[in-house]
């Protein structure tokens, strides 16, 4: 990372926001969501076969969250808009 | 997260969904749509809260942008839904779209009251006295995660499988 005398004081998330860098969707788990509900929007928004839903519902579920899309910043915005509608719990954030 | 069964929702032939429902449930989603306007209007509150998460978990200012662009429109889609609900509430055939309001309706409330009870995955949400004070919720709760359940297995067979995906 290039480093500028004058950027030093600068806040820390100005620094990691890279255009280079891809964005994650992360899915977190929840007690209150179904498995078979989460599994259900996977498959409904990103077009994702039963078998790679179902993989991903379960690794929210036993791992605790699970990355479910990437991409530019206003796709990956788009996303977690969309998974909010629905209301999961997801987040997103610039890959390191 | 839990799993149940299915039974209340089946997709037809023509790509519509037959609705079976016991008078009483269907009384009791009747009151639904005005009693959760009035919780989804108000915004983000303490019961509301899972409805309107933060898309940005370490950037503050990112995530008041993304509320003030999107807060509005996450409000105006599940006013919509609830107008549809409110529109079908008596039928016993519905479409896809309107099946898929029904179960986000439901879904959005079993987030309400799951937030309001507490509910965790190491315990039965019936899991109380029966004299508890909220019982009634956490019997609403069950009803809910059993529309929610039955709902997306009848719209999971309307998925067109994609290549590739």
């Amino acid at each position: 990372m290039p480093v500028a005398p004058v950027e030093v004081d600068r806040p820390e998330h100005d620094e990691r926001v890279r255009e280079d860098r891809p964005w994650i969707v992360i899915v977190w788990n929840d007690p209150i969501n179904l498995m078979s509900y989460v599994t259900y929007v996977f498959q409904k928004l990103f077009g994702y076969s039963y078998e790679k839903a179902t993989k991903l519902m379960l690794d929210v579920h036993h791992k605790g969250k699970a990355i479910v899309s990437s991409g530019a910043r206003e796709r990956a915005e788009l996303d977690v808009f969309r998974l909010h509608e629905h209301g999961l719990w997801a987040t997103m954030e610039q890959q390191s | 997260m839990a799993l149940l069964r299915r039974r209340r929702f089946t997709r037809t032939s023509g790509g519509d969904y037959q609705v079976r429902l016991r008078d009483e449930e269907r009384a009791i989603l009747a009151t639904l749509p005005d009693q959760f306007d009035a919780l989804v209007s108000s915004g983000a509150t303490p019961a509301t809260v899972r409805l309107f998460p933060p898309a940005y978990s370490d950037q503050p200012e990112f995530d008041a942008e993304y509320r003030r662009l999107m807060g509005d429109e996450l409000v105006r889609r599940r006013r919509a839904a609830l107008a549809t609900v409110r529109g079908t509430l008596g039928r016993d055939r519905l479409t896809e779209d309107e099946l898929q309001a029904w179960v986000g309706m439901c879904n959005d409330l079993r987030l309400v009251l799951g937030t309001l009870l507490d509910v965790s995955e190491d315990r039965d949400v019936l899991d109380v006295d029966r004299s508890a004070e909220d019982l009634p919720q956490r019997v609403l709760y069950v009803l809910l995660s059993e529309i929610v359940d039955e709902g997306v297995h009848a719209l999971a067979q309307g998925l067109a499988p994609r290549a590739g995906a």
